[in-house]
């Protein structure tokens, strides 16, 4: 009788020693890069339409209050100003976090549907290598909507500047594909995650559910004068940048975890 | 001196300069749309290899060349 108590006691002991303490120590050494530092733009390079790399038109990438923001308060109206700020240095495995919200109107002269549009772009381009009349890098975008107060626009959309990626097997050219999330209509703060697994596959989270998977991005489609690489190319790594295309944004945490340390 | 030496040693000049991880360097990167260097940053990078590999290189042509591949070809000329 004594056996039969001693060995599910042996069992429980191991799996506490073995399988917990393991999971807690996995995510201690989590080293989340805040991309972000809450106080000012460095380590972020800025290159918009138009404009030389460096010149941030109209001031219109901004810190407020520790949030990194974009304001077209200094506009009399946009005209193509198409503006993205970059991280500074190029990922290509990483899980990546991103709060935002989208506040205010849209400024006059916006196009009607960069209405409460933003997004993150990765596997991007350099900016260095940018033109100064162009106004998207070649990336993966995930699109960030706001709902217009009634009806459905979902949000973490995938639209491909240049490139395409493959969906269930099928190579997909059209620009953007609508993911499964919730709209939200109004100025509330909506966490957005990537996981991006170099030229394999990549996840888009809207507030801790998954709502678009894809794979193979690609070099597709329109691509800027000079762009070096042929249709078909696989992207396996790339620039991190935040949009601005005429809609006032905040982001109040952009963070990163490198996966492929 | 093998090409795959030369190429660990260029990454390792290009991780010092444009200050990226060697692990996100891939080996046909090019300079410009992959790793973001500017025009300063180029004339740094061929001044780092000749330092690197104890050479001179012919700096126009140096400066033409725009990928990771390309560039252990040019050095592997010269050592």
């Amino acid at each position: 009788m004594k056996k039969l108590h001693v060995l599910p006691i042996l069992l429980v002991l191991i799996l506490s020693c073995g399988s917990g303490p393991k999971k807690e120590n996995t995510a201690e050494k989590e080293e989340w890069i805040q991309l972000f530092n809450g106080k000012d733009l460095e380590g972020w390079t800025i290159k918009m339409n138009k404009h030389q790399i460096d010149e941030n038109f109209n001031n219109t990438f901004r810190v407020e209050n520790g949030v990194m923001v974009t304001r077209y308060d200094q506009y009399e109206a946009f005209d193509g100003e198409y503006g993205h700020i970059f991280y500074k240095t190029p990922f290509s495995h990483y899980k990546l976090r991103v709060e935002y919200r989208v506040v205010g109107e849209q400024v006059q002269g916006g196009a009607g549907w960069a209405l409460k549009n933003s997004g993150v772009m990765f596997h991007a381009q350099s900016p260095q290598s940018m033109l100064v009349n162009q106004e998207f890098p070649v990336c993966i975008e995930a699109q960030f909507l706001g709902g217009l107060g009634e009806g459905e626009r979902p949000t973490g959309n995938l639209c491909t500047p240049g490139t395409h990626v493959v969906i269930d097997g099928e190579l997909v050219t059209r620009h953007c594909t609508t993911s499964t999330s919730p709209t939200f209509h109004g100025e509330e703060w909506v966490l957005f995650e990537l996981v991006v697994h170099g030229d394999s596959i990549i996840h888009h989270l809207v507030n801790g559910d998954t709502v678009l998977t894809y794979s193979k991005p690609q070099v597709g489609g329109d691509l800027p004068e000079g762009y070096p690489y042929p249709e078909g190319t696989p992207i396996t790594s790339g620039y991190i940048a935040l949009q601005a295309e005429s809609h006032p944004y905040e982001f109040r945490k952009v963070e990163l975890l490198d996966l492929s340390r | 001196m093998d090409k795959n030496e030369i190429l660990t040693r260029v990454k390792g000049v290009v991780s010092a300069v444009l200050k990226i991880e060697s692990a996100e360097i891939s080996d046909d990167a090019n300079f410009v749309f992959d790793l973001g260097a500017d025009s300063m940053q180029s004339v740094e990078l061929v001044a780092g290899f000749e330092e690197e590999f104890d050479i001179e290189m012919d700096q126009d042509k140096a400066l033409e060349v725009q990928n990771i591949d390309d560039a252990v070809n040019f050095i592997a000329e010269y050592v």
